[in-house]
């Protein structure tokens, strides 16, 4: 497959990037996987690659709280970045917050398909990925 | 005695004629014999029968006034005995009473020095002394009217140029009446301005032979001026030479005083007539010719300046008035004197009312010369008179329609006298017998006691006195007056009499009754108050609310109710209040107070209203407890203020109940969802290798875990710690500890610390914190420096209001604020990609400054550095 499914972590958090990693692989499903550790470093990646789709990730589980650039000061700077993106990306938004305004918050940006609490279990993510690969196909 | 007869007889036979014409006739006395002799002319003259002896007794009988016989017989001795002559006008009275007038002329005969005998004659005068008497009494009568008419006459002759003067011109210019003057001399006492043009006319007037008529103003002594007409005609001889004039000079000052006034006025005059309605004319009585003033003519509808009969300027007269004006001009022009009258005139069909006055103008002779009228409209006037008379009448029904009537008691006499209408408000016979008893009787048995007393206390303090009583009435009948009475007192101050009056107030008081009742109604205390702010009436509820009675409270001010610290908040309310009176509640401010009788302070509500009560200006005060709503008020404000320490409180509580919220999803629920991903992975995973790897990131997560709730732990310490132990702090010495404690990490990165801590040296705080504040502080300073520069930390005190602010000052990386700054002092917040940053520093530094009850605060700039700045209480 020329181009496998692109499965992008922004989170701060090495121990739950490394589960998720690890979920993934227990999949079964082809893919890569790319990590930033804040937004800012995701953003300069996207628009690096905005005009490049296939570098570019079909799905980004984007954390809240973070350093340097949190999770809605990206979502902020992706929104004016949205249109000239050649891609059309999932995001998602996984944060242990539980808070109502965080919720309603993230779920006010567009650009997030739905707010997740973590932990993100498996076989959550296996549909999470799979609904991304089906809605994505047209 | 030969010659004597013969002379006797050649004079009879000589002046025959003469004795026939001038009545003369000739007379001897011998002084020796002692004998008269007459001729036939002088017998006749004294009507004697002729040849009587005069010196025979008998002879007195002829003449019937002994004394000119007497008179005459000492003539004749004196003239023996002084020799001289005499001549002499004597009056006589002749045998039948006539009177005669003889001139008797005698002298001497002298004989060797010795009178022998006296001769004369004698003539009839009569006929010239009676002209002459006419004439001295006809210019008596002249010389009189010429003082009355202010007239003189003097004649004066152009050729000799002198004058002779009538008596009035005589006594004027002070020479004696019959001697001549100079015309210089005649106008000499003429005004001094007027002198030149006075001679100039005269000698004009001989040039020319003719008299133009000329006035010239005269100085009297005294100085006041008359003014004088002076007429002339020229008289000439029997060849028709030109002699003189004949001239009169009038003092006309009066009649000229009016023109004048005229004339001066005459400008004024004309708007004034027009203005004042009236119209001046002149009418000449003798000729009946009328001329008029323009507004006259104009008010006659007669073309200006024309002559009509005096029957043209009455013709708008009404019939009803013509008699009455007729009479009155008849009445000017025979008593020469002008009485003004008034009448009406119809003008097209409106009645105007005139008022005539004037004077009449009469020359020397007393006669009329014309007759000046002024009539004026005085219809306004009228019209304000009639009024007048109505109001009047009016007047006279007022004691009718206020009820009031008027008596008086003659305390010498004992009568009492009663108006009509006090009768009338008893209801009794005018024709009734009145005494003291009378309005005594009708007095009601329950008022008779105050009544009583109130006589009694005006006979004692002889001053005016009122009181309200009732009446019983013989039909029963209820009334309620009010009586006001006065003395007069005599020198000794003794009364000699009582008098007042008496209104029948029965219906103010049923009204006041009403009002009274409506009051006491009133849901609220209400005072009434008249002028002055008195109070006249109050309510059961006012009573109730102050405490005073109703008898207290009336006839003070209100003053009295109302703290003094309103009265300067008041003034201007009461003056807007007047200027427009209306219903209108009292907004003084926050709160009003009222003063109760114990001087206790309610707090009220007032609503002022106007209020026409028996035509007084009163004004009515509504008074609004509110108390209780006071109360509820102050509790709805303590429960405010309570509730406002409670939001606070809960406020604070919720903020560290949202740290606590920020704690546990991120800094608890993060590493636990974390342990529990580890767990699912650990269970998928069959390779014990994998497994011991996974087992680090365990370690990991439980010694994150651990160290978080250890600081959660502390920092909640901290902040239920609430009696913290204080104690002097000495930042120096804090700073030297903490540079000990960073020794190795200053001394490589070769940071220089600074400080400055003269403004203030010392704090009084817990000791730990400070250390741990001043840790964290310089720490990140060092843990976030930048690579391009060595460190500079600056630490410094000041005072600033009385309280130590403290800074920490570098030139380290920086914080993007706009970016980080709500969540700085979070926990586990980190803000640079730096392995050592763990985000617990500063909210340890915070909480530690706040539990304390300081602030802390920011200010930083990417890559130049951060500034935190700490308020200590």
């Amino acid at each position: 497959m020329k181009n496998p499914f692109h499965l992008c972590i922004v989170d701060d958090d090495d121990i739950y990037r490394f589960t998720i990693i690890q979920s993934a692989k227990f999949l079964k499903i082809e893919h890569k996987t790319s990590v930033f550790p804040n937004g800012e470093e995701a953003l300069t990646y996207i628009t690096e690659n905005q005009n490049n789709p296939d570098a570019l990730p079909h799905l980004i589980l984007l954390d809240i709280d973070m350093p340097i650039m949190d999770g809605f000061q990206f979502l902020k700077a992706y929104k004016a970045l949205e249109a000239t993106i050649a891609k059309e990306i999932a995001i998602y938004m996984v944060s242990s917050s539980v808070d109502p305004e965080d919720i309603e918050k993230a779920n006010s940006y567009t650009a997030v398909i739905d707010y997740l609490s973590k932990p993100l279990k498996s076989d959550k993510l296996k549909a999470l990925i799979e609904k991304t690969v089906v809605e994505q196909k047209h | 005695m030969n010659i004597e007869n013969y002379q006797i007889q050649n004079l009879d036979v000589a002046i025959a004629d003469l004795n026939e014409i001038a009545r003369i006739g000739y007379w001897v006395f011998s002084v020796k014999t002692n004998e008269y002799r007459l001729d036939k002319v002088t017998y006749e003259i004294l009507q004697l029968p002729y040849g009587v002896d005069l010196n025979k007794k008998e002879t007195t009988s002829y003449c019937m006034n002994e004394d000119k016989w007497i008179f005459i017989k000492e003539l004749i001795n004196n003239e023996v005995k002084q020799k001289t002559s005499f001549n002499h006008e004597i009056e006589l009275e002749v045998q039948n009473g006539t009177p005669i007038w003889v001139q008797l002329i005698g002298k001497c005969n002298y004989n060797e020095g010795e009178c022998i005998k006296v001769s004369g004659m004698i003539q009839d005068i009569t006929a010239r002394k009676t002209s002459e008497n006419q004439l001295i009494e006809k210019n008596e009568l002249l010389n009189f009217q010429e003082n009355k008419a202010g007239i003189g006459h003097w004649k004066w002759n152009s050729k000799t140029n002198l004058v002779t003067c009538s008596k009035n011109i005589s006594r004027i210019i002070g020479v004696p009446y019959g001697s001549v003057v100079t015309v210089d001399h005649l106008i000499n006492s003429v005004h001094p301005e007027d002198i030149e043009f006075v001679r100039n006319h005269l000698y004009d007037s001989v040039t020319s032979e003719t008299f133009d008529t000329f006035f010239h103003r005269f100085q009297l002594e005294d100085g006041s001026e008359r003014i004088i007409q002076v007429l002339g005609e020229p008289f000439f001889d029997e060849y028709s030479q030109f002699k003189g004039f004949i001239c009169s000079s009038q003092d006309i000052t009066t009649i000229k005083q009016f023109e004048k006034e005229l004339l001066e006025k005459n400008q004024l005059f004309k708007v004034a007539q027009q203005r004042a309605k009236f119209g001046y004319w002149q009418w000449e009585v003798k000729n009946d010719i009328v001329t008029c003033s323009e507004n006259m003519s104009r008010l006659l509808r007669v073309e200006e300046n024309t002559e009509f009969p005096i029957s043209t300027l009455i013709k708008d007269v009404p019939p009803q008035d013509i008699a009455h004006v007729r009479a009155s001009l008849d009445k000017i022009v025979k008593k020469k004197y002008f009485d003004s009258f008034s009448h009406r005139v119809m003008i097209d069909d409106e009645i105007i009312y005139v008022k005539v006055q004037g004077k009449v103008i009469t020359d020397s002779e007393g006669e009329i010369v014309n007759i000046l009228g002024v009539s004026q409209d005085i219809t306004d006037q009228k019209l304000i008179e009639n009024e007048l008379i109505s109001n009047n009448q009016l007047l006279a029904f007022a004691e009718q329609i206020s009820k009031i009537g008027h008596w008086q008691w003659d305390f010498s006499t004992n009568i009492v006298k009663w108006s009509t209408n006090l009768y009338r408000i008893f209801e009794i016979n005018e024709n009734q017998k009145i005494d003291f008893e009378t309005y005594f009787s009708f007095v009601h048995p329950d008022d008779q006691e105050k009544v009583t007393a109130k006589i009694n206390a005006l006979t004692e303090n002889k001053n005016l006195e009122g009181v309200v009583h009732r009446i019983v009435l013989k039909n029963g009948k209820i009334k309620t007056v009010e009586l006001l009475a006065t003395v007069n007192l005599d020198r000794s101050a003794n009364i000699v009499e009582m008098l007042g009056t008496l209104q029948d107030v029965s219906e103010q008081r049923a009204e006041q009754m009403k009002f009274k009742a409506l009051l006491e109604s009133a849901p609220n205390a209400t005072l009434i108050l008249g002028k002055d702010n008195i109070i006249q009436m109050i309510n059961i509820q006012a009573e109730r609310l102050f405490g005073y009675t109703s008898k207290e409270l009336v006839g003070q001010s209100i003053d009295l109710l109302i703290p003094s610290r309103f009265d300067e908040r008041r003034a201007p309310l009461r003056e807007a209040f007047f200027a427009n009176p209306k219903i209108k509640t009292y907004n003084i401010g926050d709160d009003l107070y009222m003063l109760d009788k114990q001087h206790i302070e309610i707090p009220v509500e007032v609503t002022l209203g106007p209020l026409q009560l028996e035509g007084d200006f009163l004004l009515s005060v509504v008074i609004r407890d509110v108390t209780a709503e006071k109360n509820y008020q102050r509790k709805i404000l303590n429960s405010k203020e309570e509730l406002e320490i409670l939001t606070e409180e809960l406020t604070t509580q919720n903020q560290q109940l949202a740290d606590f919220t920020q704690i546990t999803s991120h800094n608890l629920r993060a590493p636990v969802s974390n342990l529990n991903s580890l767990v699912d992975i650990y269970k998928m995973m069959g390779n014990e290798q994998e497994r011991s790897e996974l087992f680090s990131k365990f370690e990991t997560v439980i010694s994150h875990l651990t160290l978080t709730l250890n600081t959660l732990i502390e920092a909640l310490s901290t902040k239920s710690n609430t009696s913290i132990e204080r104690g002097d702090v000495i930042f120096n010495d804090v700073l030297t500890k903490t540079k000990e404690i960073f020794t190795a990490e200053i001394t490589r990165t070769k940071a220089v610390i600074k400080s400055d801590f003269s403004k203030a040296s010392s704090i009084s705080y817990h000791k730990i914190y400070l250390e741990s504040i001043f840790q964290n502080l310089i720490g990140n300073s060092l843990k976030y420096r930048s690579k391009e520069r060595i460190p500079q930390i600056e630490v410094t005190s000041e005072m600033v209001n009385g309280k130590v602010n403290l800074s920490f000052r570098d030139n380290g990386l920086g914080i993007d604020l706009k970016k980080h700054g709500h969540k700085i002092f979070g926990l586990n917040k980190v803000f640079h990609n730096h392995p050592e940053a763990k985000g617990i520093g500063l909210f340890m530094t915070k909480t530690q400054i706040e539990a304390m009850g300081g602030t802390i605060s920011i200010s930083s700039k990417v890559n130049e550095g951060t500034t935190f700045s700490i308020q200590f209480i």
